[in-house]
């Protein structure tokens, strides 16, 4: 059985005040009997009323000690959120061959955190690239919505990670979880594999991978996912989901068979 | 006309010389008593409680006088002793210097008070000479610190 820290802080001013009123009880005790024995003294306040002051006191002082503890605590779960959760790889537009890697420690640092919900299985997961942004060639942001079954209900996981490592997620529960763009992740993880392939184009500071809405059939000029690596698409009549690669006015369309 | 007379020794005969000249007959049960202002009893006259026997009990050796009902009990290292008076009215006849009032039915000697044992629910508690312990009630408690000195 485990206290938050304002109960343990309650039942600890308690005691503490409890202590204090014996101590003055004992204290106010033998002055008494002095004064008894001599034919008088100072006159201390009553034990009750001490008992009452001390009791002011000392509670006073643990919500005070319990703001600055929660404030730590809360700030240090704010620095260890914001803080680096995950090593980045090397990685650049030319060089995309960690992504997988770098996905794959997003999703170990996810499964630590659902261990807190009761179990880090995310079952019939899927994923969705939301964002995959370079700055001048060299790696900025990578986005991606998870979608899974843990406990018994329908989970959506946004998951962020920045250039210095910092993973942020948010977890919320809905009836239908399942991102209209999503795929499974064992296509996730082929499709960033994939993206290692080809030599993106630079038409701008910044290249972002991100994805449309909805479904298309695919159109000549971009590429399609063909197992573990894009080729260049053709028309066909075959519904995918699509992202886009864009920098600057180059724009790459990337289509994924649905599945 | 029956009066008790409570004056020092120097001015007890002269006075009960006067006030038998004048018809007035003295009489330690008496219900009327003639004393001087300011002055307290020395003695009290009591009853044995085994025999029943009036004695005259100095006051240096009360240590308690407790009321239960309509009797009041006179507490003394020689003994229990009886008293027809309310305690009110002993209470009158003691000097305050030395007696004091605890509760609505004891009378302590401050002589006789051996310990006090304070609580925090505004209570004493006092171990008399007897090994008696009487309570300090709550309306007299600040009464008692005054006294005290505590």
């Amino acid at each position: 059985m485990s206290f938050s820290i304002p109960i343990f802080a309650a039942l600890a001013a308690a005691a503490l005040a409890l202590l204090g009123g014996a101590v003055y009880l004992i204290i106010y005790r033998i002055h008494i009997n002095r004064a008894l024995r001599s034919g008088g003294g100072k006159p201390l306040a009553a034990p009750g009323r001490a008992l009452a002051v001390i009791a002011v006191i000392v509670f006073a002082l643990a919500v005070f000690v319990s703001y600055l503890a929660g404030y730590k605590a809360a700030y240090d779960g704010f620095e260890g959120a914001s803080s680096p959760a995950v090593e980045i790889p090397p990685m650049t537009l030319r060089d995309l061959s960690a992504l997988p890697e770098l996905f794959d420690a997003a999703l170990a640092h996810v499964r630590r955190d659902e261990t807190e919900y009761g179990s880090a299985e995310l079952i019939d997961a899927r994923a969705e690239l939301t964002d995959l942004t370079f700055l001048r060639g060299g790696f900025s942001y990578f986005s991606f919505t998870l979608c899974y079954d843990s406990g018994g209900e329908r989970i959506t996981r946004s998951v962020d990670v920045n250039a210095s490592g910092a993973v942020f997620t948010e977890r919320w529960t809905q009836e239908d979880g399942s991102t209209e763009n999503s795929v499974p992740l064992e296509t996730f993880r082929r499709l960033l594999a994939a993206l290692d392939g080809v030599d993106w184009p630079e038409g701008g500071d910044v290249g972002s991978f991100s994805s449309l809405f909805g479904v298309m059939t695919p159109e000549s000029g971009g590429c399609t996912l063909d197992g573990t690596a894009l080729v260049p698409s053709e028309p066909s009549g075959e519904l995918c989901l699509t992202l886009d690669y864009v920098s600057g006015s180059e724009l790459i369309r990337i289509y994924i068979p649905a599945e | 006309m029956k009066l008790r007379l409570e004056v020092s020794g120097e001015n007890y005969e002269a006075l009960a010389a006067e006030l038998t000249a004048r018809g007035i007959e003295l009489d330690e049960d008496a219900p009327y008593v003639l004393t001087e202002r300011g002055r307290f009893a020395d003695s009290l006259l009591l009853r044995d409680s085994e025999t029943n026997e009036r004695v005259m009990l100095p006051v240096a050796g009360i240590i308690s006088v407790e009321a239960f009902g309509h009797s009041v009990e006179v507490r003394s290292a020689h003994g229990v002793f009886l008293s027809n008076e309310p305690l009110y009215r002993l209470q009158a006849r003691l000097d305050p210097e030395k007696f004091l009032r605890v509760s609505n039915s004891v009378i302590v000697a401050r002589a006789a008070i051996v310990r006090i044992s304070p609580a925090l629910s505004m209570k004493f508690t006092l171990t008399l000479s007897d090994k008696r312990r009487v309570d300090v009630t709550r309306s007299y408690y600040y009464t008692f610190k005054e006294y005290m000195g505590i």
